[in-house]
This record gives structure tokens, sequence and C-alpha cells, in this order.
């Protein structure tokens, strides 16, 4: 049994999920499975993510057809489900400048 | 810091005339000039006075795609050569783009340098747009919408040979309708009024949201009225950069951090680089709104919408968890 902010959660997710297909321009679908599992599945690959177990220290499970991989948070979740997707998806790394903005 | 203010804008729309004037003034006596221009031989170089020791010419190439490198450093080296004393100490530095450059590259290169500490930082981006051309310019040549897109102030010239068309305001106010637009002839406007007001300010943050304007650049606005926790805006920063990082050509905000609710964080960013947050004393208006600005290609404003939500709904659900 779920907590209301772990339903929250998932729903959010599948949506972000669902409109992140769309961004980068793939068929796909997305769906909850009824114990949390949010199943992804888009040109031929079948992605399934999961809240990782209790002590480990990541927070999310990735089954990319079979193969396991966890993910920190869900941008780190996104960039692993875009680059099963896109083989050339090249993630831009943010970098924050050491300088506060000048107000000129 | 040294504000390196861009000035963009179309093939003859009067860049280099604007350019000319503006270092008659001697408000701009400590200014180091690099021009670019596309082709071979460089033309501008001669119809611009300027030191010729703080001067910088690149003539091998468009300075958004061949020499970005050039660029870094150019910037690079002047920084040094100021520091050793064998250039003047000039208090800013003045990028005169090609006219068929694209900007976020440069932006981008310029932002790259503030992160390499090489004491820079982005100063205003001034854009020309011919009031004879302009409305063809913008439907013909994408890096001129580009240009407009990002502007910080816009110039409108040649309104001596041509009355403002209408059609070219209202394609501007379309594109960019935050940038104040000034029409100057012969390159005649203050260079306080250009170069000194304030280019990152919260009150830059007006525009409709939800504005589209065409297949090519979009300017999305997100606001929100819930505070947002730090951790949200450093992953959306992350998730953006990842995601659409290369068509992101300005990012700008003001931030309602739920950490520090009293003092507004403003964010600034171009492709995936962005300043350290600045923290503002005080609210500048009643509007205590979070207000995110973001231009560039391929944005998809419900995709935003959606990963802050996801972001925050993770964040909500692991501090139920601590």
């Amino acid at each position: 049994m779920n907590s209301p902010e772990t339903d929250q959660m998932l729903v959010a997710l599948a949506r972000l999920l669902t409109s992140s297909l769309a961004l980068w321009k793939h068929r796909g679908t997305v769906r909850r499975e009824t114990r949390g599992a949010i199943v992804v599945e888009a040109d031929g690959h079948v992605t399934h993510i999961v809240r990782a177990a209790p002590g480990i220290p990541f927070r999310w499970s990735i089954t990319i057809d079979g193969r396991e991989r966890v993910a920190g948070s869900v941008s780190g979740l996104l960039r692993m489900l875009r680059s099963s997707l896109d083989p050339d998806f090249r993630p831009s790394r943010v970098r924050i400048a050491p300088i506060e903005i000048t107000l000129l | 810091m040294i504000p390196v203010t861009v000035l963009t804008g179309f093939l003859g729309s009067g860049k280099t005339t604007l350019l000319a004037h503006l270092l008659k003034s001697p408000k701009l006596a400590r200014t180091a000039v690099i021009i670019n221009e596309f082709g071979a031989v460089g033309i501008d170089h001669d119809l611009v006075e300027a030191g010729e020791e703080s001067f910088v010419q690149l003539e091998t190439g468009c300075l958004c795609c061949s020499i970005r490198g050039d660029l870094e450093a150019t910037i690079a080296d002047l920084i040094a050569r100021r520091a050793g004393g064998t250039v003047p100490p000039f208090e800013r530095i003045v990028i005169e783009t090609s006219g068929l450059a694209d900007p976020a590259p440069i932006l981008n290169a310029i932002m790259s340098e503030g992160v390499r500490g090489s004491g820079i930082t982005l100063g205003r981006i001034v854009t020309t747009v011919d009031a004879v051309n302009g409305l063809t310019t913008l439907a013909r040549e994408p890096q001129s919408v580009r240009q407009v897109a990002v502007a910080d102030h816009l110039i409108l010239t040649k309104t001596d040979l041509a009355d403002p068309d209408a059609g070219l305001a209202a394609r501007i106010a379309a594109l960019n309708g935050r940038a104040p637009v000034s029409e100057v002839l012969f390159g005649n406007i203050d260079a306080d009024d250009l170069l000194d007001a304030v280019p990152h300010a919260p009150d830059d943050l007006h525009l409709d949201a939800g504005h589209v304007h065409g297949e090519d650049v979009q300017c999305i606005v997100i606001r929100r009225e819930q505070p947002v926790r730090a951790l949200t805006l450093t992953l959306l920063l992350e998730a953006l950069a990842d995601h659409v990082g290369p068509e992101l050509l300005r990012l700008k905000g003001i931030v309602n951090i739920a950490e520090r609710p009293d003092r507004p964080a403003v964010i600034h960013g171009v492709q995936h680089v962005f300043h350290a947050p600045t923290w503002l004393d005080k609210w500048p208006s009643a509007d205590r709104n979070t207000r995110l600005v973001l231009i560039g290609r391929g944005l998809a404003k419900p995709w935003i919408e959606d990963l802050i939500a996801a972001i925050d709904a993770e964040l909500a659900e692991l501090s139920t968890r601590a």
C-alpha cells in the first residue's frame, strides 16, 4: 500500500514520462501497474520503473529490456530512459558559473 | 566583473554604424572591442575608431560556428593582457557579431568564460533591426529571428528611409515583447541608454504566458505560486540542460525559493551554462510568484510543467520518508 505522497509522485512521474516521449519525438505508451511500477513501451523497448528497495542509496530502479540500472532522481531517471531510446543522446551537463550575476 | 556587451543584428542592419557612434562616447573610453566579420577581408574594422591595442578583429569565419574557440581564446587573451598591463585597463568588452551569427553559441562562450573564472560576465544583448528590410529578413532568415528573440534592447535602424512598418512592429513584439525598442538614426543613441541599464532585472520578466511565435523560436513563461525548493530548481536546471540545453537560447527568471522566501533568486542561463543565482534583498514588487522565461527552439511548456511537478512530488515524498 503506497502512501498518498508516493501515489502522487507516481502519477506525476507517469505524466512526465508521457510528455517526455512527446518531447523526444518517440511514439510509445506509459502505464502504471498495480504494485507501483511504471512501464514505458516505446520503439520496441520496454522499461520498468519502480522505487528502489529500502537501504539502496538510489531512488529508482529502472529495468530496460531486462537489464536493471539505478537512478538517484527523476532527472537521472529521465537521462537513463532517453539514453536507451536515443543512442545518439548526449546530455549537456549543467555548468554553473561561480559568480553572481552582475546587475549593470 | 567585466561586462561583455553583445551587439548583434542581421547583415546590413546597422551594427557597425551603431558601434562607431557609441565608441565616440567618452563613456565607452575604456572599452575593448571584438569585431567578427564573415568573409576573408574585414571592412568593419576600418569603419570603427578604437584603440588598436584593445581592438581585435576575427575574420576567419562566423563567430557562432567555426571560430567559437577563437572567441573564447580571444577573450581569455584580452583579460590576460589587461592583467599584465599590455593593454589599457578596459572596463567593458563589446562584441560585434557577424550578421549571420546565431547568438546562442556566442552567449554560451561568454558564459563559459565566466564559468572558468576569467572575470567577465554577460552584459546586455543589443540587436539592430533594419526598418527597410527587417520584416523580410525576419521571414527568411532564422538567425535574424534568434537575434531578435534574445535581445535585451532592440534598435530599429534606417527609419529615415522607411516608416516603421506596423507588420514589423508586430513581428518584433511577437518575437520579443520584453525588450525595449528604440528608433535610432545613424547610431545616434546615448551609450547610457543602451549599455548601462539593468540587463537581467526581474522587471524584464513581463511576457504573455505560453506565447509561441512560429515553429522556430519560442518563448515560454512558467509561473508558479507555490515556492520552489532549492533542490527542485537544481534538478530542473539539470534536466533542462540534459534535454533542451542545445536549443535553449536564454533562460531567465525570478524564483521564490522555499528556503528563503523573503529573498528572491534571479537566475540566468544560456544553453547548459547558468550563472549562480543572485539573491535580491527583497521582492521588487508585490508579485511573489516564481517566473521563468525560456527562449529557444523545440521547447514544450507542458513538459517543463510536468518536470517541475514530478521533481516536486519526488522531493515531497522523500521528505515524508526522512
